[in-house]
């Protein structure tokens, strides 16, 4: 056994799984409150990307302000986005809120390249290029920043939802609409803060990947179908759930890469994905809903 | 207008349209997107019978419709086979595929389907890159040979035009004959409704892998037209999951459920970014912002807004392939002949229940985890009796319910049926040995009529497959006279005469529940099972329902129902078994239960403090 | 909801009644009509944009210089749509509907193989850029090639390596899509004739984005160098990445390692590498000018990779200066092009429609390719 080798792939296999586990929270938040699946989720990572990149390259802002004023923009552009994409369509079934999102997608894909042209952009690095050393394992400085945020970012997001009253109120929302309303929750606005959060999330995961790989349109479809899959093999409709799928698949599509094949690394995920819904649906975390007859 | 006139009016000006268009439109450029919007729309057509009529979402059309297109592709080039050998392969292939991809997901559906479907998709791709010894990767394959017919090579645009116009008419008139059969309602029932289409009858199963593998029969076929087209050329890049995303909004924008509708998207999906063009670079926001728009404003797609166009009833029944059926009933004003006909016609009992057992429940269990639902029952029902399954709530009256109409499998138990052992199996087979139910809260076929709901409860009785449905064999035309004739008298019977062509979704609750009796009795069984008949009636409805159960157990069907109003229970009873906690603890005739001391004391509990 | 309904339904009736009737604006009589079908949207739009700006350069260099014997042209450019479906309705829309004399195609293969039957069918003149061997090897003579295709590169990558270096064991990686497979097919084929080892060949995913599997398989196979056949974004991450790795072997790249896209997403991590290029700027008064005219006209310098069209367009004018306006003459004067002075090189067409048979090899210092051997590979 290599363990260099492995251990290195492990490394690399959990950044990665990080960045899957924070678009797969952005879609479970979503999900979970309004029944709907964002085709748009990978779009939320990219968009934020290509705001940072402008606003560190063209407008030279030091890192953390940029970073702020990306993070607020988004949460703008979720509110834009619930009301265009989600508000109007909110009393259909799931298809027509299923075909918008994708629409929304490639309208965003599109105005990124319009807005910043169709070629790949480098974001400026807070880390340095040059690889560390820990353990034996080589890493991007810019991974480690990755795992480690996307830790904070389940911490906060477990005080939030655990021990805050707003996130209570989010929960009850997405658990029982009718009722939050009857005991007087703003679940409107609950709907709003929920698509605010997912595209911060957003923010998060494109402001963290941008760096280590460049911002392209279509940077957010691939990330978007694997983080999908993530939240289902995880347990759709849980939140532990999606950032351990999110990992999980992270990792295996190294070793699987490395072990198996290179050609097909795209469909371990999927692979996985139709076991998983095989002989497992409710993911690792997800609960059995039986119909009830 | 004089219904066969219009009847042969379409075909008529479509034969005009095929033949003459080559000839106006001699720009290759637009009959290639012609060519292309057909083969799109052939897919469409497909992507509607799966997702449309039986409502599985399925975002693979694309990676089917490249299956049929490489299918044909590599029989023609490398074996050198007939283009028209490579026309039925690509179906049959893609047809395959559709099945392999049916039978693992049928669990699922919504969300977890479409993802499992893209997978799908992907991985169909990533065969078609890596495979190189069978599919050539991402270079492609090249010269793939035009039809020929005779000695004529169809080689350009304009004489490909005539096999994708007369495919498309075919393959459309078959979708559309699809929809008005007995495999068309069985597929509506499951997307409507899955759990209540097994037990009106429908094997969901066969069903649904039918569906999957006729749409992706169909997108096989768009392929093998793109495939023989004037590119000659197929690459892996095309068939990708865009591909499938794009021929989903073509389908849902032209109306989902509609066959005219798929078509009318496929074509301006195809045509509108050629037409966006003096846009430029930005005409990919516009699509994108007009499907958008297009959700929000036209929730039914484009088919819906014509279909609410403001123009006189007699030209709108034209885009309603559906209505060729209401026409044809309308049109048929004679009486109803043996208004008896649709029901059991055993000779008239008196419907006292002396009958021999016709349903005997041994030791039956349903253990969910540590909860004991039933723990162990006995039960026998004879046959023209009506007898009631009472006990408070939680007492495991809706369990047994489901485990007798094959909606669980027992934990432990058996069941047997007029001799037939039933426990376990599937709800369409006990449906088809004579067991029929109705459901606590109401599952009709919303968005069917009145009446296709009843033909759907005919299914049992009927037999026209997939190949007479889609030809409209006149056996299967007389199959159909002969069930709606059948439906059309229970509707009488139930007391729904005249809402024939009402939506079911429309009627008003009690109405909706005596739908759901008469879907019930349409498949003719011998043992009725009802769970909660009267909730939500008031008390004229109540009545007509008192009425009705007798009447049905006069005609010498046995009926065993689930009940909490009391005075329903006591006067039509013959029998009465009370269950609680899962366990059976007391039967009866009616008085006997009324002062069976331990039944007092499941329903009002016992005094605290006495003895 | 009806009113929106209605209005909705007749803007969008409107919209397209114009679109479609107002698509062809009529040129005057005293312009020459040249097609381009570049991908404007979808996955290339990237190397759409720069091929755009090439083209326009050098349009406006020839309309200045008073276009073809007086007559200006007038350049069409419809949007293929990085797709296969999208290439050909480009090509139908220009020679139909735009009656362009002649065209500038597809710089990727799968385009130029999925318009390559009408383009023969229509005998239209068509210049393109991509590489695959194949394209010139079906018998249509109207394709002209103006880069040097994969077996020219992928020939002399395995000749430097073996001639120049003391190297015997190469990875192998490449893009899955046809330009990497093609290219590395072909350098699998020219390292066994030469008696080199391929100690590993894998594929990669054309939006992968981290390659730790690929590196470690490579490293752990024992290769001494890596070749890598594909894109501009990838070659930029993969050299970061080992780079991180601490470089366990050397990086020997096909022309997207050389381009300026990479070499600005790469910065750092490029250095010391090697290319194979078509060819290396500043090297000829051609390249200087051309250099110096396009930082002028857009202020940044100019893409190698994305030069082609310049040049195409350039001696397609040349060869319809000589010909005049029939298609089968201006083929003709295409094939009699011969020591062409390019930019990327001395133009000489081959009978089968190849116009350059030279390349590069170069290494990467201080973030600029510098020239470490011109390599003519005999063409097979």
């Amino acid at each position: 056994m290599d363990w260099s080798t492995n251990l290195q792939m492990v490394a690399a296999g959990l950044a990665m799984g990080s960045i899957y586990a924070l678009v797969a929270l952005g879609f479970v938040l979503i999900f979970n409150a309004v029944n709907v699946v964002n085709f748009a989720q990978g779009e939320f990572a990219m968009v934020p990307a290509f705001i940072a990149v402008w606003l560190l390259t063209s407008l030279n802002l030091p890192f953390a302000l940029a970073c702020v004023i990306t993070v607020v923009f988004m949460g703008v552009f979720g509110i834009i986005f619930q009301r265009i994409a989600y508000y109007p369509l909110r009393n259909r079934s799931f298809l027509p809120v299923v075909i918008s999102t994708i629409g929304v997608g490639i309208f965003l894909k599109n105005g990124a390249q319009m807005i910043f042209g169709a070629e790949p952009l480098s974001m400026p690095r807070p880390t340095s290029a040059t690889a560390v050393n820990i353990l034996g394992v080589i890493m991007d400085p810019q991974y480690i920043v990755i795992i480690i945020c996307t830790l904070a970012l389940l911490g906060f997001q477990y005080f939030f939802f655990e021990k805050t009253l707003l996130g209570k109120k989010m929960l009850a929302t997405a658990q029982d609409k009718q009722m939050a309303r009857l005991l007087g929750i703003p679940v409107a606005t609950m709907i709003v803060i929920t698509f605010v959060y997912s595209s911060i999330l957003g923010a998060a995961a494109g402001i963290l990947v941008g760096p280590v790989f460049f911002v392209t349109k279509d940077m957010g479809a691939m990330i978007g179908l694997k983080a999908f899959c993530s939240a289902i093999v995880g347990g759709f409709g849980s939140v532990p759930g999606a950032i351990l799928g999110g990992v999980f698949l992270g990792v295996i599509e190294v070793f699987a890469s490395y072990y198996i094949s290179c050609a097909y690394r795209d469909a371990f995920a999927f692979i996985i994905l139709i076991l998983v819904l095989l002989l497992r649906p409710q993911g690792f975390f997800g609960e059995k809903i039986a119909e009830k007859a | 207008m004089n219904i066969r006139i219009k009847n042969l009016l379409i075909p008529a000006l479509l034969v005009v349209v095929v033949m003459l268009l080559p000839r106006f439109v001699t720009s290759s450029y637009w009959l290639n997107l012609v060519n292309l919007s057909i083969s799109f729309s052939i897919a469409c057509l497909g992507l509607n019978i799966v997702l449309g009529y039986t409502g599985q979402l399925s975002l693979a059309q694309a990676a089917f419709w490249g299956v049929g297109a490489y299918t044909s592709a590599i029989l023609t080039t490398h074996l050198g086979l007939p283009v028209w050998l490579g026309m039925f392969a690509a179906f049959f292939v893609a047809a395959l595929c559709g099945v392999l991809l049916g039978i693992p997901t049928l669990k699922l559906s919504g969300h977890y389907l479409a993802m499992a479907t893209i997978g799908f998709g992907i991985i169909l791709q990533l065969i078609l890159v890596n495979e190189i010894w069978l599919t050539n990767g991402s270079d492609g394959i090249t010269k793939i040979p035009s039809p020929w017919i005779g000695s004529f090579e169809l080689k350009d645009p304009g004489t490909f035009f005539y096999v994708a116009a007369i495919s498309l008419i075919l393959l459309t008139w078959g979708a559309i004959h699809l929809k008005d059969s007995r495999v068309g309602r069985a597929f509506m029932a499951i997307r409507e409704n899955e759990m209540a289409a097994g037990t009106t009858g429908v094997d969901t199963t066969y069903y649904k892998i039918m569906a999957f593998a006729l749409s992706a029969g169909y997108a096989g076929f768009g392929g093998w037209l793109f495939a023989h087209s004037c590119s000659h050329y197929i690459s892996p890049d095309t068939f990708s999951f865009e591909q499938s995303v794009i021929m989903l909004v073509m389908t849902v924008l032209g109306g989902s459920g509609s066959v005219i509708g798929a078509i009318m998207g496929a074509t301006l999906l195809t045509m509108l970014p050629e037409v966006l063009r003096f846009l430029k670079d930005s005409y990919m926001m516009f699509y994108a912002a007009g499907i958008v728009a297009i959700m929000i404003f036209m929730p039914s797609g484009i088919a819906g807004l014509v279909k609410n166009l403001p123009v006189s009833l007699r030209s709108r029944t034209w885009w309603n392939a559906d209505s060729t059926a209401a026409l044809q009933v309308a049109a048929s004003t004679t009486p109803l002949k043996n208004a008896e006909a649709g029901l059991r016609s055993f000779k008239i009992a008196d419907c006292s229940g002396s009958g021999e057992v016709l349903l005997t429940v041994k030791g039956l269990a349903k253990h969910f985890g540590g909860l004991k639902a039933v723990d162990g029952v006995d039960m026998e029902v004879r046959r023209g009796e009506i007898q009631a399954l009472i006990g408070p709530n939680g007492s495991g009256k809706t369990t047994i319910l489901n485990m007798l109409s094959g909606l669980y499998i027992p934990t432990a138990g058996e069941i047997s049926l007029g001799g037939a052992a039933i426990a376990g199996k599937k709800s369409h087979i006990i449906t088809s040995l004579g067991m029929a139910r109705t459901f606590q809260n109401i599952r009709l076929f919303g968005e069917l009529t009145v009446l296709e709901n009843v033909l759907i409860g005919r299914h049992c009785h009927s037999q026209a497959g997939l190949f007479t449905s889609i030809l409209h064999l006149p056996s299967q035309k007389a199959e159909e006279a002969g069930i709606r004739a059948k439906a059309l008298t229970i509707l009488e019977f139930v007391g729904l005469k005249g809402k024939e062509f009402a939506q079911a979704n429309s009627l008003p609750y009690g109405q909706q529940r005596l739908l759901e009796l008469a879907r019930a009795l349409a498949s003719e069984p011998q043992l009725l099972l009802l769970d909660e008949p009267a909730a939500g009636l008031n008390a004229a409805e109540t009545e007509v329902l008192v009425d009705l159960l007798f009447q049905i157990c006069t005609r010498g069907i046995t009926i065993l129902l689930v009940e909490h109003d009391m005075n329903l229970v006591m006067n039509v009873s013959d029998h009465i078994t009370v269950l609680n906690f899962g366990r059976k603890i007391a039967e009866g005739s009616a008085e006997e239960i009324e002062k069976n001391q331990e039944v007092i004391d499941a329903y009002l509990g016992t005094e605290v403090g006495n003895a | 909801m009806m009113n929106i309904k209605r209005f909705f339904s007749v803007t969008f009736l409107s919209v397209m009644i114009v679109a479609i009737f107002g698509s062809s604006i009529v040129t005057a009589a005293e312009e020459i009509r040249i097609g381009f079908t570049p991908p404007i949207t979808g996955v290339h739009a990237a190397a759409g944009s720069l091929q755009i700006k090439a083209i326009k350069l050098a349009l406006k260099e020839i309309n200045a210089a008073g276009g073809i014997n007086g007559k200006k042209i007038d350049l069409r450019i419809i949007d293929s749509q990085s797709s296969n479906p999208g290439a050909l309705a480009a090509l139908q829309k220009a020679v139909d509907q735009e009656k362009v004399v002649a065209l500038i195609g597809c710089l990727y293969s799968t385009q130029v193989l999925a318009t390559s039957d009408a383009i023969k069918s229509y005998g239209i003149p068509t210049i393109i850029g991509a590489t695959n061997v194949n394209i010139t090897k079906q018998g249509n003579p109207w394709l002209f090639r103006v880069r040097p295709d994969d077996s020219i590169a992928a020939g002399a990558m395995v000749k430097y390596i073996k001639e120049n270096t003391k190297f015997t064991k190469i990875g192998l990686l490449h893009d899955a899509d046809a330009m990497g497979t093609g290219g590395a097919d072909l350098v699998e084929k020219g390292a066994k004739e030469a008696g080199l080892t391929i100690v590993r060949r894998e594929k990669t995913a054309t939006a992968a984005k981290d390659f730790t599997a690929e590196l470690l398989a490579m490293k752990n196979a024992g290769a001494q160098i890596l070749i890598f056949y594909g894109h501009q974004e990838a070659t930029a991450l993969l050299q970061r990445q080992i780079r991180q790795l601490g470089s366990p072997f050397k990086y020997l790249g096909s022309p997207s390692a050389a381009s300026k896209d990479s070499l600005n997403l790469a910065k750092e991590a490029a250095e010391g590498i090697w290319a194979v290029v078509d060819f290396v700027p500043g090297q000829t008064d051609e390249n200087k000018r051309y250099a110096a005219a396009y930082k002028k006209e857009y202020g940044e310098e100019y893409d190698t990779l994305n030069v082609w069209t310049y040049d195409g367009l350039k001696i397609l004018v040349n060869a319809i200066k000589k010909a005049g306006e029939d298609r089968d003459k201006i083929r003709q004067a295409l094939l009699a092009t011969q020591g062409y002075k390019g930019v990327q090189g001395t133009f000489s067409f081959t009978p089968n429609g190849d116009g350059l048979s030279e390349v590069s090899i170069v290494q990467i210092e201080k973030g600029k390719p510098k020239l470490l051997k011109i390599i003519s590979v005999g063409k097979k």
